[in-house]
């Protein structure tokens, strides 16, 4: 099948009170790194109420081109109207790839535009690559309950999309001297293209240090028999400036909000360092673990958990991490300063 | 009012086990049972119809054996099944799965709402609801967690990335639901007799005049191309098992320094 005419890896962008969130960052720092093998432009869609500031963010973060749809009726994400308004124009535009975040509005819009252009997408992506000869765009993402991973391909279908999880894939560095072209387009849209219409918004309560931005996650599962204990997490967490996370049986006895749960049920995250104190190591929690760095502290040597660490304790929870804690706090002594953590 | 539910069978992936040495996946406990989010999409339909009046269709794409899921449905209060099945389907991925069910609801209609499971457990990709929605050409809002009915009028929660936002819009429409919006109800004693005297009426590919372009393998633009074990290689093979703790806590220290973790 010949699909050369359609060209360009393309962007969808999201905002948060007319400011570019991370996941965006992270798509156009992917979708450079297609442009450039598949030599083709990396092109970048702003929608919005108020963003055409945030152009030339985008540019500097790697866009060849930046096209702005800005309308009063942006005020909120509707499915919609955003298929109607985006998917119009990469239908026109025969896109090659489209790259969308595996967000709330990113979820519902990316098989909404898949329904448009029939066209496939592989939903939360979290490896991603070109195939070196046709450059058939490879979507990664665990399936099945987490259990396995999957490689999807749409040979036979032009665009190729998907939905990339965000916080997997690093934020490119900002170049402001980097040229892109900014084009702003027209949007027809009146309230009756509308499909919902916001009434009210109830902000969410903040989480202090959410864990999937923390670079050290300090986590606890039920080998962890008393409270008193579990603080010893706390105290070693705050040693080592990272959060802590559960497994979920200790979310379920309350002992930690569901926040702070790691896994299939929980949050993925990508810490460097990641403690594992009496963590048996099932599936459905090791599957939200990609850290650099694993260690175990478990007395039972059959642990699944020793099969991903790095550093395999056989120890009892009760009594390694008092003394860790003090091993650390005299390293940092003898440093005088604080511990730097190179991974940091 | 007319309500329509899709649900879907699917296997249990919580039963499932990898074998950690090979990777492979062994499925043998794990049974086919209705989708968990799709009973919260179900007691929706339900709760709307005992507040409005009307009916609650249900339909699955499946196997014949799938017509199980159905049965289950009317044991809870369904009023009509419809099992959409025919060798041509198999294979569908998301699109062809919506295109088929996108069919069946024209030949079905109208509705004056329609309900989706937020996700299913067994491919986790969420994207049939907002997928037939478009190809109904009717709004939907996605993993709604609060919704009520005023008229033709739905106000609707549903959660962002970090806060959560109240829309309305005019039916029809459709809503994936997320399952703290309601507690599903257990089957009735009515409902489990019913359930032995029904059948689901059957839809085929003839009956629905699907493009045999758009369904099964054919209309499915995603394949996969391999499947891998999830678990990421062990980088360092270190086994810290001194009899004293505080040796262990000094090997793995000196170990982390080695390592420049600190
Ligand atoms: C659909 C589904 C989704 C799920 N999602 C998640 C999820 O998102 N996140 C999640 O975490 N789980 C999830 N689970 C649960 C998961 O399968 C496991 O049950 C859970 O992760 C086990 O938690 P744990 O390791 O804390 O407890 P356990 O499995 O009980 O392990 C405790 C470990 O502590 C060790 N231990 C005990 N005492 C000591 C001691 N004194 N010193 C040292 N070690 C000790 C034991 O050897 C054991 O290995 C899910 C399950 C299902 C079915
Ligand atoms: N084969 C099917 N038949 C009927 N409904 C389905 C089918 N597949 C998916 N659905 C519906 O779409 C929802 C989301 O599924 P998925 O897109 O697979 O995550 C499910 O909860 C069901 O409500």
């Amino acid at each position: 099948m010949d699909f050369s005419d359609y060209q360009g890896i393309y962007v969808v962008a999201e905002t948060r009170n007319g400011k570019v969130c991370d996941i965006t960052a992270e798509l156009i720092g992917q979708a450079r790194c297609l442009a450039d093998q598949k030599k083709q432009k990396a092109i970048v869609l702003l929608a919005g109420r108020n963003v055409a500031g945030e152009a030339e963010r985008l540019t500097a973060l790697g866009a060849d081109e930046v096209y702005i749809f800005e309308s009063p009726l942006f005020d909120h994400y509707d499915g919609q109207a955003y298929e109607r308004v985006l998917g119009s124009f990469l239908c026109e535009r025969k896109a090659d790839t489209i790259l969308v975040g595996a967000t709330a509005a990113g979820r519902d819009l990316a098989p909404r535009l898949s329904a448009k252009l029939v066209c496939g997408v592989t939903a939360d992506v979290t490896e991603l690559s070109a195939e070196s000869d046709t450059g058939l765009v490879i979507w990664s993402r665990p399936a099945m309950g987490d259990h396995i991973m999957a490689d999807i391909v749409s040979p036979r279908f032009r665009p190729q999309m998907g939905t990339v999880r965000p916080g997997v894939f690093p934020m490119p560095e900002e170049d402001r001297n980097r040229q892109g072209r900014v084009f702003r387009m027209p949007v027809h849209l009146t309230a009756a293209d509308m499909g919902t219409v916001l009434k009210r918004i109830i902000p969410g309560e903040k989480e202090s240090d959410p864990l999937e931005e923390a670079r050290i996650v300090v986590a606890g599962g039920r080998g962890i028999r008393s409270r008193d204990e579990w603080q010893g997490l706390y105290r070693l967490a705050a040693l080592l400036h990272g959060s802590v996370g559960a497994t979920r049986p200790i979310c379920e006895m309350g002992w930690e909000p569901h926040s702070r749960q790691i896994g299939q049920t929980g949050k993925l995250i990508a810490p460097a360092v990641y403690f594992a104190f009496g963590i048996s190591g099932a599936m459905q929690h090791i599957c939200g673990v990609q850290a650099d760095i694993m260690i175990a502290v478990n007395q039972d040597p059959q642990a699944p958990i020793f099969q991903t660490a790095d550093y395999a304790v056989v120890a009892d929870v009760k009594e390694f991490p008092p003394l860790f804690i003090e091993a650390v706090e005299s390293l940092k002594k003898r440093h005088a300063s604080q511990v730097s953590v190179c991974r940091l | 009012m007319r309500f329509l539910v899709c649900i879907k069978q699917v296997v249990d992936t919580s039963k499932m086990e990898v074998d950690p040495s090979t990777g492979r996946l062994n499925r043998s406990k794990a049974n086919s049972i209705m989708n968990p989010y799709d009973r919260h999409a179900l007691e929706e339909a339900f709760r709307l119809r005992d507040q409005n009046g009307g009916t609650v269709t249900v339909m699955t794409m499946g196997p014949p054996q799938a017509e199980a899921v159905l049965l289950e449905a009317v044991s809870m209060g369904a009023d009509d099944i419809y099992l959409i099945t025919d060798r041509a389907f198999g294979g569908a991925d998301t699109l062809a799965t919506s295109y088929t069910l996108a069919q069946a609801v024209r030949k079905l209609e109208p509705f004056d709402m329609i309900f989706c499971g937020q996700e299913s457990i067994d491919s986790n990709t969420a994207q049939v609801g907002p997928q037939l929605a478009s190809m109904l050409g009717i709004p939907d809002v996605s993993a709604v967690t609060a919704l009520a009915l005023t008229g033709r009028t739905a106000e609707i929660t549903r959660q962002m990335e970090e806060e959560s936002e109240v829309l309305t819009a005019e039916l029809p429409l459709l809503a994936t639901v997320a399952p703290s919006l309601n507690h599903p109800r257990y089957p009735s004693i009515q409902g489990l007799q019913k359930k032995w005297t029904v059948k689901a009426q059957i839809l085929t590919a003839a009956d629905l005049q699907a493009d045999p372009g758009r369904i099964g393998i054919q209309g499915s633009p995603t394949q996969v191309k391999r499947v891998r074990p999830v678990a990421p290689p062990k980088k360092e093979n270190l086994v810290i098992q001194e009899t004293k703790t505080a040796d262990s806590v000094r090997v793995l220290m000196q170990a982390l320094q080695k390592a420049q973790v600190f």
